[in-house]
């Protein structure tokens, strides 16, 4: 009776709620696939069922190129940061507690909470000047951009994996003749795994979802996909926008689900 | 391994000289030396926070002591990294590797130590058979059960044949039954090694069983060390006497001393020997033990060492403890074993007697 009474589910008013933000939150991703399978060339005319949008996308070159530029940008941004974030991970726990270290976090995670225009204004004006000076106007900066701020994301997990690790266990394979190497690859690496996976690939989707500091920060012919999206939006709009945000959702699920099966396996 | 255990049947001697540590302004250790002999299973016993554990970890290597020297087989170790010292430590918590299995957290230190897959898997089976969990090695460690993780935990350590093996309360989270069976374990673990095990524990019972010699610390400094015998009824100071085990104490006046002998009058008059610490010669009035089974309830009588009357019964299945009210007005506790069942021959509010064995009291040094 009392818990029945307390739970959440009897609250007057929940099951509006649930059903409100569920349609709030994938009605429109509903839509969005659904009229990626228009035969018409309206967003919004239904015209039959058709994958031609599908096929039209991914023989688009620009398309391709994007995708491409896209992937290859987030793998080597979410490479960098979860392993700057690992080192960043290991410094503020193995340590004793000492003032400034919440500074540091901070430091730490300050893309979190800079707005990103503010950053991707700053990165633009610092980058315009490199390039002049260097000549280099490759994937280069945009890799460098999205590295800094993929940090915060796969910071966080390794972190919390990092605090609740029994410290006992670097210490039992320091006494069984391991070197402190040696302790970091046969010990604290291997229990980090699933941390680590879980920052690579927060990081590698926040990458690839990225708009803002892309737009600034690249060069001509650096489209990414969602600035690519974004480009295409200015212009006339038929469904294989649709059929590119289909695949995008598509393939951010996969990650999510792989990455759930892992962990699960791992238990 | 066989031939190898002969080879480490010298266990290594841990030298501590002048041992100080301070942890910002808490001083946990202060000015500690002690000898622990090879093959010997030592014990560090005292309350939580009388050093003891960081004793140990300066031996382990996990602390660096502010002051002072840690000596194994006269080398000195100091300054050692842990991974450098052939020392191997049993954790409190087991800290075994939850992503390896049973015999690849036994194999952990020989596989560090660089050595052949074929001699760890050696060593990883004798082990198993020592610590009775053959065929259990492909097990997750997760999957066993405390008295077993206990059990490769000190395989674990036992497996790289350290020179000395340190042992961290290790049996504090066991049940009863399986730390008693737990003790005889390591006894029978340390005599067949003969690795030197260094015990640290709160617990006197623990230490009284299973311990060559036994260190009794508080606050930071060593109190006595000796044999359980020595320290059990041959206490030096109040602290030692009160920790171990119960005990009465009693004010006396020292009358004449011989030897290591000293005739003293305890307040009902009565004139008894008592043994004092070979570093003090007593005078005045000075403090004596008597523990509860040395001493004998009887009907009053004119040769009674003291005299009262019974104050409380408290049975306790093998023994009844008998609370006397002395004359004097302190309180006197009697243990006396329970041959028959029944009562043990008296009441509340009887007038007895107490009598003391033989040769029982001990004058403490302070």
């Amino acid at each position: 009776m009392f818990s029945r009474r307390y739970d959440l589910r009897s609250q007057p008013g929940f099951g509006f709620i649930t059903l409100f933000t569920f349609f709030a939150l994938y009605l429109p991703i509903a839509a969005l696939v659904i009229y990626s399978f228009n035969d018409a060339e309206s967003l919004s005319q239904w015209g039959g069922f058709s994958s031609r949008w599908f096929v039209a996308a991914w023989n688009n070159t620009a398309v391709q190129d994007a995708a491409i530029r896209s992937l290859v940008i987030a793998l080597w941004a979410a490479l960098l940061a979860t392993t700057a974030a690992m080192m960043a991970a290991l410094a503020t726990t193995r340590t004793q507690p000492y003032r400034g270290l919440t500074f540091k976090y901070a430091l730490i995670n300050q893309p979190l909470m800079v707005p990103e225009i503010v950053t991707a204004v700053a990165l633009l004006i610092v980058f315009s000047r490199i390039k002049v000076w260097t000549g280099y106007s490759g994937l280069g900066y945009l890799i460098v951009a999205h590295t800094a701020f993929c940090i915060p994301f796969a910071y966080l997990p390794i972190r919390a994996r990092l605090e609740s690790m029994d410290l006992t266990l670097e210490r039992a394979a320091a006494d069984l003749y391991a070197t402190p190497w040696m302790t970091f690859r046969h010990v604290t690496l291997p229990m980090l795994r699933p941390a680590i996976i879980a920052g690579f690939m927060l990081a590698f989707v926040i990458s690839l979802d990225d708009v803002v500091i892309t737009e600034f920060v690249k060069s001509g012919g650096q489209d990414t996909l969602p600035t690519y999206m974004l480009g295409q939006l200015r212009r006339e709009t038929t469904p294989e926008i649709n059929a590119i945000a289909t695949v995008f959702l598509a393939l951010s699920t996969a990650l999510v689900v792989v990455f759930f099966f892992i962990n699960k396996r791992k238990q | 391994m066989t031939d190898t255990r002969t080879t480490a049947a010298h266990g290594g001697a841990i030298g501590l000289h002048g041992i100080k540590k301070w942890f910002g302004n808490f001083q946990a250790v202060d000015n500690v030396s002690l000898d622990i002999r090879s093959n010997e299973f030592f014990t560090l016993l005292g309350p939580s926070g009388c050093g003891k554990t960081t004793l140990l970890r300066m031996i382990a290597g996990f602390e660096l002591p502010t002051e002072g020297q840690v000596l194994l087989d006269g080398v000195d170790i100091s300054r050692l990294l842990p991974n450098q010292r052939p020392v191997n430590t049993v954790f409190q918590n087991y800290a075994l590797f939850p992503h390896l299995t049973v015999a690849e957290n036994i194999g952990f230190g020989l596989k560090m130590l660089g050595k052949s897959k074929s001699e760890i898997d050696s060593v990883v089976k004798d082990m198993l058979k020592l610590v009775h969990l053959d065929g259990r090695g492909n097990n997750p460690v997760t999957q066993l059960s405390g008295g077993q993780q206990q059990r490769v935990a000190l395989a674990r350590a036992l497996a790289p044949r350290p020179k000395v093996l340190l042992l961290d309360e290790p049996l504090s989270a066991l049940d009863l039954k399986l730390r008693k069976s737990m003790q005889m374990e390591l006894k029978r673990l340390q005599l067949e090694t003969g690795i030197t095990f260094v015990f640290v524990t709160h617990d006197q019972e623990e230490a009284l069983t299973m311990s060559d010699r036994i260190a009794v610390m508080s606050t930071g400094t060593v109190r006595q060390v000796g044999s359980p015998w020595d320290i059990y009824d041959r206490p030096a100071e109040r602290f030692v006497a009160d920790f171990i085990g119960e005990t009465n104490f009693l004010e006396v006046d020292v009358l004449s001393v011989s030897g290591n002998k000293a005739r003293v009058r305890l307040s009902s008059g009565s004139e008894i020997p008592a043994t004092f610490p070979g570093d003090v010669t007593p005078s005045g009035k000075v403090t004596i033990v008597v523990r509860p089974e040395h001493a004998r309830v009887t009907a009053p009588a004119a040769g009674s060492v003291l005299r009262g009357t019974v104050h409380d019964i408290v049975y306790l299945g093998t023994d009844t403890h008998l609370h006397i009210r002395l004359d004097d007005g302190s309180g006197f506790m009697v243990r006396q074993q329970n041959a028959r069942s029944g009562d043990c021959g008296f009441s509340k509010g009887d007038s007895v007697g107490i009598d003391f064995s033989d040769d029982v009291a001990q004058i403490l040094r302070d």
